[in-house]
């Protein structure tokens, strides 16, 4: 294999999926017509692309897909968070009552709830410090929750935030 | 047949059924798209239906700027991954039970007609393999070969599903590439 096979074979990707434009796909094409190693590493990557690409068309062609839209339609159809929306604190003692070993812990050292309530506009994720750490998130049927650990304070926060609105809402607790 | 824009229009004025039409129009894309994230049709389903009901949750904030289909790979990429994520990986023995064909089927008799057994076995053994080579690979390679091999997304659309550089998905695809060509070896020729 020469340097130019070498150089080649990077761009054969690129060429097989037609991605490649001036230069580098005449490089490809001219050497493609008098190197039969690289020809042949085309052939392969054809012959790879076609299995994959049979195989999960396959597979999505057997499986019942009917149930989709009826599973769809189920959860669109009970109320959103936005309408029927449920007082916080239960959502929050939802959250506990999962059984996920790191919500056990975070129960533990007795997360003190409903301090303070605060809408933020924006993306909830721009308030996290370098230093806070995710202790854990779930996601449930309409919300995701999340709780962290502010790095500098110690202090235990969860953010609820609405998948339909994407609302955010930040609920703060202290460690006992 | 109505576009995409006409569907949506149709949904924001509370006709479900231009969803349910949505729905069954991009269902099979995304189950295969799915599947190949995530290896296994439990969590295929459970990722193709969050990723319809977000859609449909959050279709107020689409505001037309990529075309729907990207816009819906996104949230159902997000969601293959967060699953992914939760679930952890699935062990070895686990994920080759979940593979295995279900023959009993019968409306889609791909090829089984002119194939002898051994012919069909062969092809069973390779769909595993294939399964389990994709599997294999670090997360973004996957994505991106999934994306590219089964749905056959442009490096720009999958660039900016992943957000990344189009020289960044080219290099993802080449390394994918190369380690299922390891792996696959002598069935890829
Ligand atoms: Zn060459």
């Amino acid at each position: 294999m020469t340097i130019r096979c070498e150089k080649v074979r990077e761009l054969l990707g690129g060429f097989h999926d037609n991605e490649l434009q001036g230069r580098e796909f005449r490089t490809v094409s001219e050497h493609l017509k008098v190197c039969a190693g690289c020809a042949g590493e085309l052939k392969r990557l054809e012959t790879m692309s076609r299995l994959l690409k049979a195989h999960y068309e396959e597979l999505a062609g057997k499986e019942d897909l009917s149930q989709v839209w009826s599973r769809v339609s189920a959860a669109i159809e009970t109320p959103g968070v936005s309408d029927g929306r449920e007082p916080l604190l239960e959502r929050i003692m939802k959250i506990f009552a999962l059984p996920k070993p790191a919500w056990a812990i975070a129960g533990a050292v007795a997360v003190v709830v409903v301090l303070m309530l605060a809408s933020l506009p924006g993306d909830h994720m721009s308030t996290l410090a370098a230093n806070d750490c995710i202790i854990d998130k779930v996601d449930s049927e309409n919300c995701s929750f999340m709780l962290y650990e502010a790095g500098a304070t110690k202090m235990k926060i969860i953010w609820v935030i609405d998948q339909g609105s994407g609302e955010t809402e930040q609920q703060t607790g202290v460690t006992s | 047949m109505l576009s995409d824009e006409q569907l949506i229009e149709r949904i924001r004025q509370g006709d479900t059924t231009a969803f349910q039409a949505l729905v069954e129009k991009y269902q099979k894309k995304l189950y295969a798209v799915a599947y190949g994230l995530l290896g296994n049709r439990e969590d295929a389903l459970d990722s193709v239906q969050e990723a319809f009901v977000k859609a449909y949750r959050s279709l107020d904030r689409f505001k037309g700027e990529s075309s729907f289909y990207t816009w819906l790979y996104r949230i159902t990429v997000n969601a293959a991954i967060d699953m992914g994520r939760k679930q952890g990986r699935r062990d070895e023995v686990e994920f080759l039970e979940e593979v295995e064909p279900e023959e009993e089927k019968g409306e889609y008799p791909v090829a089984s007609s002119i194939e002898n057994p051994s012919q069909q076995l062969m092809r069973k053994e390779l769909g595993a393999m294939i399964e389990d080579a994709i599997q294999q690979l670090p997360a973004e390679q996957r994505t991106a070969i999934v994306l590219r091999e089964i749905e056959g997304l442009s490096y720009k659309e999958i660039a900016n599903l992943m957000r990344c550089s189009e020289g960044t998905v080219m290099s993802r695809l080449h390394y994918g590439r190369k380690k299922l060509q390891e792996i696959l070896g002598p069935h890829v020729q």
